[in-house]
């Protein structure tokens, strides 16, 4: 089973993207958070394979930064941002960031799981519009 | 005469207090109720394709629907307040609008950014942010465009904003200019800033040419006033 956690400051998509992974017969949620502090407070009490994190969580970046505190605390965690933005920009600082792929929220529920499983298997994802120039 | 100024600058504050709280409330609100709608409606359809039931056809539709939904609400609240300028800054903002805009309205944009300017006075950035706004969608409504170029330089002690598209073009450029009223906001959002501003045709489309001193040397202006 692939374990998943998924941060979002807005509980509609987090239960969305929630209903959308459990149609996956391999996948598992195993938490589900709002912030960084509730999203780190979260790891250290579930082993999961990937957390999905919302860029804009509190409405600013700070999923970039909750992606740089996973890479540092736990280096083999896999981390997927999800964002409704789509600036080249954002790709390139996920990546930076130590974060493994950028998925764009209105091509969820068309990629997200091949986006998972692609990330899962050891390689990145990124939406083609967030690609830079 | 001084109270009716300063009445005045009241409702003007109140006015952009306003907007800054529409395009807040459609960024953060009712593009994410949207994102979860685009989510919904595209998990409906994945059961429905697996049930191989004809409705299926219709939820894809809604999941479309609610896709251009999304973008559109977002760039509303552009119109409104760009929340991108405050949260992310002048560059990346400017770039998701030209992504933004890409999409939209198939066009392709070819962007090039001097890393070296820096533009952290948020006056400044919203209206040149707005400028560029302006600019491409004009380029897309009025100049049929297809393809654009947007640049920002430094030469010298000054940064230098071209935008230039292969529009139909902009009539005669040597007479007076078109009074409309993105033309006359887009020179006044110059004028705020110290730039100038220049828009003339090009061999093929229209050429904006903006330049305005760095902020060091137009606050040293200032203090010399």
């Amino acid at each position: 089973m692939m374990k998943i956690v998924v941060v979002d400051d807005s509980t509609v998509i987090r239960e969305t993207l929630i209903q959308l992974l459990k149609l996956e017969p391999d996948f598992e949620i195993c938490g589900q958070a709002w912030d960084i502090p509730s999203a780190l407070q979260l790891l250290t009490q579930v082993q999961p394979n990937i957390v999905l994190v919302d860029i804009s969580l509190d409405g600013k970046e700070s999923g970039i930064q909750l992606i740089q505190a996973i890479k540092v605390r736990y280096p083999g965690l896999h981390t997927l941002a999800i964002s409704l933005h789509d600036s080249g920009v954002y790709g390139d600082r996920v990546l930076k960031a130590g974060g493994n792929g950028y998925l764009m929220k209105q091509e969820a529920a068309d990629k997200l799981v091949t986006a998972i499983r692609q990330v899962l298997n050891g390689g990145m994802y990124r939406s083609e519009s967030a690609l830079p120039k | 005469m001084a109270e009716r100024i300063k009445a005045q600058q009241e409702i003007l504050d109140i006015s952009a207090a306003e907007r800054q709280r529409i395009g807040r409330d459609l960024h953060d609100s009712i593009a994410q109720q949207m994102a979860a709608l685009c989510l919904m409606s595209g998990m409906l359809w994945r059961k429905l394709v697996q049930k191989e039931i004809v409705a299926a056809n219709d939820a894809l539709e809604i999941h479309q629907l609610s896709k251009r939904a999304i973008d559109e609400t977002r760039n509303l609240a552009r119109g409104f307040y760009p929340i991108e300028l405050e949260r992310q800054g002048f560059f990346p903002a400017v770039e998701e609008l030209i992504v933004n805009m890409e999409r939209m309205f198939k066009l392709k944009c070819e962007w090039e950014f001097d890393e070296t300017v820096q533009i952290d006075d948020f006056e400044v950035a919203t209206h040149l942010y707005r400028i560029i706004q302006e600019a491409a969608y004009n380029s897309i409504r009025h100049g049929k465009a297809k393809n654009l170029i947007v640049r920002i330089s430094k030469i010298g002690g000054d940064i230098h904003l071209l935008i230039k598209d292969d529009g139909v073009g902009i009539a005669n450029a040597k007479q007076p200019m078109s009074n409309e009223m993105g033309l006359r906001i887009m020179r006044h959002r110059a004028k705020i800033i110290g730039a100038e501003l220049e828009i003339e045709p090009a061999a093929k489309g229209t050429v904006l040419m903006c330049r305005f001193p760095q902020k060091e040397t137009w606050a040293a202006e200032e203090k010399t006033l």
